[in-house]
């Protein structure tokens, strides 16, 4: 159980959040679908922006609003150092190549069977080719990436972070697949996060000693 | 495979937690680093390895790095996968075969046993064993080989004081948001010949069954003492240079709360510990209750190698380069005897102002520490129930410390460590994990027969055997820069991290001496995007595509402010206010 | 190099929460006009639900939109109901999809659950809105399955995990265990678990107050040894010792005579009973037996058959100077011989001539533990155990002082200075409430002293003459003076009371001395008609007015050297004014 806010004033309920995790070799535009999908921007010459912990966005589906915190890879696929911490506990992956590039598709297969074995056996992986504005250039067709999704039950789509061809669809398919799951008392899964705002957590009692 | 760029500020060398924070720091003041490790994993001797990844390793052998000019040493020895008289890994599956066969046919054994015990031993056991716990659902060979990928072992388990130096960092750092904790829920101590839960907090005095009331009193007015006692009072300062008996007896302690204290309140590793170090060790660990739970401590879900790196990728997040599997041959100097750069196994020449090395490299003019050292045996058990199975519906058994003082059970020295539950997600599912450790350089040897003693009550699954370096506890010396390097130490035979934070603290100022040391990456609601103003009309457009429902206006707008009201809190009293206007 | 990070200053941000503000006020505004304009039109519709949706998620304590929710809520139940029935309707309702008409028709049971999701999300915000409990109960109120109950009850423990002391969620506890028939027992363990999470917990004990049955001495002698564990191991923990007083029990006892006063000019019977009423106890009777027929029990049994003394005792008027009050008095028009009082199954006769008549179980304002003797006596033990342990502790030592004056009705004088040094060191550890404690002690005092004092009149009627005296006790006000009310003489001499409350029920007083005390005014001297020697010297009396109250005594003496009065210019001129029977003053003859 995360830190429960207790204040007296009105307060929002709270969104439902989950951890979605981009996978894909570099370049094939990971950050640029995150930039896309959370500002509405595109860079052609898109770097990795410093300092950006992750970037958070809701979608709304079916009335329930659904917050993802999304994590980028921040450079360290690139010599494959990439830490297992990274998708630890995701609830969502999104595994992108570029479909002008083959081995990137190959690439991805293989991050398909990383997840498979060191993510949450309940992870909702959506597969994406992106720079489907490239598709003159294409080297992976769509049966194929389809094909393999349907295979390993991915959700598929070819994207474009350049034009925002379907980059939001892609998040709402993912939130669409999510479980909207109520807090239960006594869940299994009760968690400390350390947060600036937290205070103590439940469970604590008054110390071991009196304070009079 | 070429590393690019080549030039750097501070080139890290070991993916320890100490050199993964100093990483983080610099890079978190813009410096350029690049992190390097010689193994495929992040961490070192504070990595957590799959049970899997521990047997791949212990086929392959460490990696080494094929120079004069600079070596490695790896962190972990005399690795004992410990199924049969023979040790063999590979036959354990046999084994547990065997188990399965002999448990069909007989159609009562459900416990895989050791070998090394006479058969009537075994029968005296199974009957406990069947009667106390029913294995759900039973462990077969196979379902051990699948859920190996799962298991994470801690090399050095340690836990984190819930307001201790590495809690205080991580939410300074924001770092925090990388990682989810459990909360430690119970802690066992060998009481008057048994493992009983130690009563380390008000409820758990209140609670517990193995004192007399005059004995709660009692150890709750030395408790309350040691919190609430200045450490500039007299009270305090009549205990100096004093024995931890004096103050016991003066607090008319019974021997049997004597052994409950020492055990579960004086976190130390330290055979003899001064009257002072007593109040001052229950004080903190007093202190450290009631914020995440009812114990002083959490530990990462997934191991203690998640802090290393959580620190790292922080650290590429703010531009470090991360390269694993890879090490220098060699460190190069300038004329004047500095450090200047590196060569990796590649040939690559990388230049670099500073380096930080992980105390596993040593190079002629770099050895390897020798004092204040102390060897560690680790014992990890892999077993189908916990050894203290809850009693209570609302019990928590994710994490359990466990402490057996010496003396008990005919150990010559105190020997500690853990149990992990499964949603602590080091053990796989249906499965614990008891790891505990003691000063010594013969695993097997120092722990086998106590651990076998305290899980005579469960089926063991897997037993794992390994020693590790540690600096022994008060050992702390301050890092020196010399030829800008600075050499980095082993972690500290104690609970905590403190010891580390302030090692990489002092490390990054020598470094940087006048820049800050982790100020907190900012909120990703805070960054400041390039051209944020021009493409606003833009934020709501992800949720055009959401279900096409038929247009009425009503529908529409109510659509409009769903996806509105959605974004951000309310800020109450104004609306408020109209809302009762309006009523 | 790629770019640097930059980050919003506090201005910005400031700007940017602003604009955002104003953004979200007028929508919610929008939003609210619409749910308006709906509701009122009459729309009960699935889309004004959603709405309302909306603005309750943001905004979970407002009660009106829930009311508004139930009642489109109900309407849709309703038309689920009717859909069922009704295949064209439902036809006619679809737009467009007619596909899965089945899966599509919103249902009842579905809505409900949903609804509680929903619920229990907002209550996730704001555990303690009101609007939220009560519209959970509706919901309940749906469908009080099992199952639901079940639910219903994790959710209380969940809430209760977050918060142990929200009454909100205790309420509603109670309100599903009810509805669900909940067994005691049960009930009992989640109290159980919830105290030994942590025992600083008032509602956790309560509760279990509530539960408990103590008419099973063993079950109390678990509690008690339960509790022994927690007020060692925190003796400073109020809620422990509450529960732990609640255990021992106090005894309470049905409706009794316990003494009865014809006055001196036999105009007047009082009666004192031993428990506090606001109205005089309807079976409080007055019986009387003419001279002639005192001689036997027959003619009782004979007065009971015919009914006629019962019919004029009936018709007696009970009066009491206080609200509520155990002293009843009642105008008697001198009727003499032998007088009996009942009331219920107790009476006490008075004789024929005699002025006081006498309980004969003894008299006392003590109030005994239900919890059997040896009981009592063995947590005694205990209690002292402890104290010897922490004798600073107040709790400890507040505990230890009842329980030594509870087990003694009858107390030696150690006891009594036993007693004594107690609230003088509950003075020391806790000098915040030293008021609280100097009156706990005058209550004990006299407590103690009446209780003596009614032992030896009950012994021998002659003894109620003598005097009560209660001088250099410490005493802030005159406790218990209801027991008091046969007392002819008492001394209560250098003392620290301020007034003279509780006074009027000295009934038969002739003699009183309030010399060196605080007194102001002697108001509340009213009722004590016989009073005939009054020594209020050295006090505090400043004018005339102080002494107003002595008009309707009958004083012959009186003193009042040493008040600011008697050194005025109106004195004693003013005193023999008002006193007209006064023959000395300050030991002058007038």
């Amino acid at each position: 159980m995360s830190g429960r806010p207790r204040q007296n004033g009105p307060a929002q309920a709270k969104a439902l959040q989950f951890k979605l995790v981009l996978l894909g070799e570099s370049a094939v535009g990971k950050s640029s679908l995150v930039l896309r999908f959370v500002k509405g921007q595109f860079h052609e010459y898109q770097e990795t922006t410093i300092g950006a912990a992750f970037l958070t966005q809701t979608v709304t589906v079916d009335g329930v609003t659904v917050k993802f915190e999304i994590w980028d890879t921040a450079g360290q696929e690139r010599y494959h150092s990439l830490a297992p911490m990274y998708y630890r506990g995701a609830q969502a992956a999104i595994i992108v190549y570029d479909i002008t590039n083959r081995d990137t598709f190959e690439r991805a297969k293989s991050w398909v069977k990383e997840l498979d074995r060191q993510a949450r056996k309940d992870i909702v992986i959506a597969l994406a080719g992106n720079k489907f504005d490239l598709s003159n250039k294409r080297m992976v067709e769509v049966e194929e990436g389809s094909a393999y999704a349907q295979e390993h039950n991915l959700i598929f789509m070819e994207t474009s972070a350049k034009t925002g061809d379907n980059v939001s669809n892609v998040f709402v398919e993912i939130a669409k697949m999510l479980p909207k799951v109520e807090p239960k008392p006594n869940n299994n899964g009760q968690t400390v996060r350390i947060d600036d705002n937290q205070e103590a957590q439940n469970g604590g009692g008054p110390g071991c000693c009196s304070k009079n | 495979m070429e590393i690019t760029p080549t030039e750097y500020d501070v080139i890290v060398i070991g993916t320890g937690i100490t050199e993964c924070i100093i990483a983080a720091a610099c890079s978190r003041i813009g410096k350029t680093v690049l992190h390097l490790d010689i193994n495929r994993f992040y961490g070192e001797q504070w990595s957590s390895f799959t049970l899997t990844g521990l047997e791949n390793f212990a086929k392959e052998g460490p990696p080494s790095i094929n120079s004069e000019l600079f070596s490695y040493r790896h962190f972990m020895q005399n690795l004992t996968f410990k199924e049969t008289p023979s040790g063999q890994p590979s036959q354990e599956n046999q084994k547990l075969d065997q188990a399965k066969h002999e448990n069909a046919q007989k159609g009562e054994k459900t416990k895989i046993q050791d070998d090394s015990e006479s058969p009537e031993q075994i029968n005296e056991k199974e009957e406990t064993t069947t009667e106390a716990i029913p294995l759900k659902p039973s462990w077969t060979s196979e379902r051990l080989q699948k859920s190996k990928r799962r298991v994470n072992i801690d090399v050095t388990p340690k836990l984190c004081y819930s307001a201790g130096r590495m809690v205080d960092l991580l939410r300074s750092s924001n770092c925090s948001r990388y990682l989810e904790f459990k909360a430690v829920n119970r802690s066992f101590v060998h009481y008057q010949g048994e493992l009983i839960q130690a009563p380390c907090n008000r409820e758990q005095v209140f609670n517990c069954k193995h004192l007399k009331v005059l004995e709660k009193r009692i150890m709750m007015k030395f408790v309350t003492f040691a919190l609430q006692v200045g450490e500039e009072s007299e009270e305090f300062l009549e205990w100096d240079k004093k024995e931890d008996m004096d103050l016991y007896r003066s607090f008319k302690l019974t021997d049997g709360l004597i052994n409950l204290v020492r055990a579960s309140l004086v976190v130390s590793s330290k055979e003899t510990v001064s009257a002072h170090e007593v109040i001052r060790s229950i004080k903190h660990y007093l202190k450290n209750i009631g914020i995440y739970g009812s114990m002083p401590f959490i530990c990462p879900i997934y191991g203690a190698g998640e802090l290393p790196q959580a620190f790292a990728r922080f650290s590429a997040v703010f531009g470090s380069i991360y390269v694993l599997d890879i090490a220098p041959t060699e460190l190069s100097y300038d004329e004047s005897g500095k450090f200047s750069g590196v060569t990796l196994q590649t040939g690559q020449k990388l230049t670099g102002k500073y380096c930080v090395v992980s105390p596993n490299y040593t190079s002629p003019s770099l050895p390897s520490p020798t004092e204040g050292l102390v060897s560690v045996s680790h014992a990890v058990y892999l077993t189908a129930s916990s050894i203290k199975p809850k009693t209570k519906p609302g019990e928590q058994d994710d994490v359990s410390i466990l402490h057996i003082l010496s003396r008990c059970l005919g150990n010559p020295r105190p020997v500690s460590g853990f149990e992990f539950g499964p949603r602590s997600m080091l053990p796989a599912e249906d499965m614990y994990m008891i790891h505990l450790t003691t000063p010594g350089h013969d695993p097997t040897t120092d722990l086998e027969s106590v651990v076998d003693k305290i899980t005579d009550n469960t089926a063991v699954l897997y037993k794992l055997f390994f020693t590790t370096q540690m600096s022994a506890e008060g050992w702390n010396v301050d890092p020196v820069l010399d030829k800008n390097i600075i050499r980095t130490t082993f972690p500290t035979y104690c609970a905590g991290y403190s010891e580390c934070i302030e090692e990489a603290r002092k490390s990054f100022s020598l470094l940087y001496p006048d820049e800050e040391f982790l100020p907190a990456a900012p909120n990703p609601e805070d960054i400041k995007w390039p051209d944020e103003e021009e493409t606003e009309e833009l934020e709501t457009q992800p949720q055009a595509g959401v279900e096409a429902t038929p247009q009425e206006e009503v529908e529409e707008i109510s659509e409009k402010l769903v996806d509105d009201l959605d974004n951000g809190a309310t800020e109450g009293v104004a609306e408020r206010g109209a809302v009762a206007g309006s009523d | 190099m790629h770019g640097r990070l930059k980050v919003k200053t506090t201005a910005e941000k400031e700007a940017e929460k602003k604009k955002e503000r104003e953004k979200k006020k007028a929508i919610y505004q929008k939003c609210m006009n619409k749910i308006r304009g709906l509701f009122m039109s009459g729309d009960r519709s699935v889309v004004l639900l959603n709405l309302i949706t909306k603005v309750l998620e943001n905004i979970p304590e407002f009660g009106t939109l829930w009311n508004w929710r139930r009642i489109v809520l109900l309407e849709i139940f309703r038309e689920c109901v009717e859909e069922k029935c009704n295949e064209d309707e439902l036809l006619a309702m679809k737009t467009t999809e007619k596909d899965n008409e089945v899966d599509k028709t919103p249902n009842k049971a579905d809505m409900i659950i949903s609804e509680k999701l929903f619920v229990a999300r907002c209550l996730e915000v704001n555990p303690k809105a009101y609007s939220l409990w009560s519209h959970r109960r509706w919901l309940v109120e749906q469908d009080p399955s099992e199952s639901v109950i079940k639910e219903e009850l994790s959710l209380c423990n969940l809430f209760l995990k977050y918060d142990e002391r929200n009454f909100h969620c205790w309420d509603y506890r109670r309100f599903i265990v009810t509805l669900g028939s909940i067994k005691t027992q049960s009930e009992l363990e989640m109290s159980t678990s919830l105290i030994e999470r942590n025992f600083s917990n008032y509602s956790a004990w309560h509760y279990r107050t509530t539960l408990l049955d103590t008419e099973n001495m063993g079950v109390v002698r678990d509690e008690l040894e339960w509790t022994q564990n927690a007020y060692f191991t925190d003796p400073s923990d109020q809620s422990v010792w509450l529960y732990y007083q609640w255990l021992l029990g106090r005894e309470v006892q049905g409706d009794k005579v316990l003494a009865v006063y014809r006055d001196s000019d036999n105009s007047t019977i009082h009666v004192l009973i031993n428990n506090l009423t606001y109205t005089p106890p309807s079976q409080l009777l007055i019986k009387r037996m003419s001279n002639t027929d005192e001689n036997t029990d027959e003619n009782k049994v004979q007065n009971s058959d015919d009914n006629t003394d019962e019919n004029r005792a009936n018709t007696v008027t009970w009066k009491s100077s206080t609200s509520p009050s155990r002293l009843w008095s009642c105008d008697i028009s001198n009727f003499g011989g032998h007088v009996t009082i009942t009331l219920g199954d107790s009476s006490v006769t008075l004789s024929d001539g005699a002025t006081l008549g006498v309980d004969k179980e003894g008299i006392s304002p003590l109030v005994k533990y239900t919890a059997p003797r040896d009981l009592v006596e063995e947590q005694l033990g205990n209690i002292r155990e402890l104290y010897e342990l922490e004798p600073d502790n107040k709790w400890v030592i507040l505990t230890y002082l009842d329980m030594v004056n509870t087990c003694n009705p009858h107390k030696s004088k150690e006891q009594i200075t036993e007693i004594r040094n107690l609230t003088v060191k509950l003075c020391h550890v806790d000098s915040m409430r030293t008021g609280f404690y100097r009156d706990l002690w005058t209550k004990l005092l006299c407590e103690t002293a009446v209780t003596a004092w009614w032992s030896n009149t009950s012994r021998d009627v002659i003894r109620s003459r003598d005097p009560l005296n209660l001088s250099k006790k410490y005493l802030t006000k005159l406790a218990h003076s209801d027991y008091m009310f046969a007392l002819h003489e008492v001394d209560l001499s250098h003392n620290n009371l301020t007034s003279l409350t509780g006074f009027s029920s000295l009934v038969a007083v002739e003699k009183l001395n309030l010399s060196n005390n605080k007194i102001h005014s002697l108001e509340g001297l009213e009722g004590c008609k016989n009073l005939k020697e009054l020594d209020a010297s050295h006090n505090q009396i400043h004018n005339a007015c102080g002494i107003l109250a002595c008009t309707k005594c009958r004083l012959r003496a009186l003193h009042l050297v040493g008040n600011p009065l008697a050194a005025t210019s109106v004195y004693p001129a003013c005193v023999v004014q008002s006193c007209s029977m006064l023959c000395t003053l300050d030991d002058r003859e007038l």
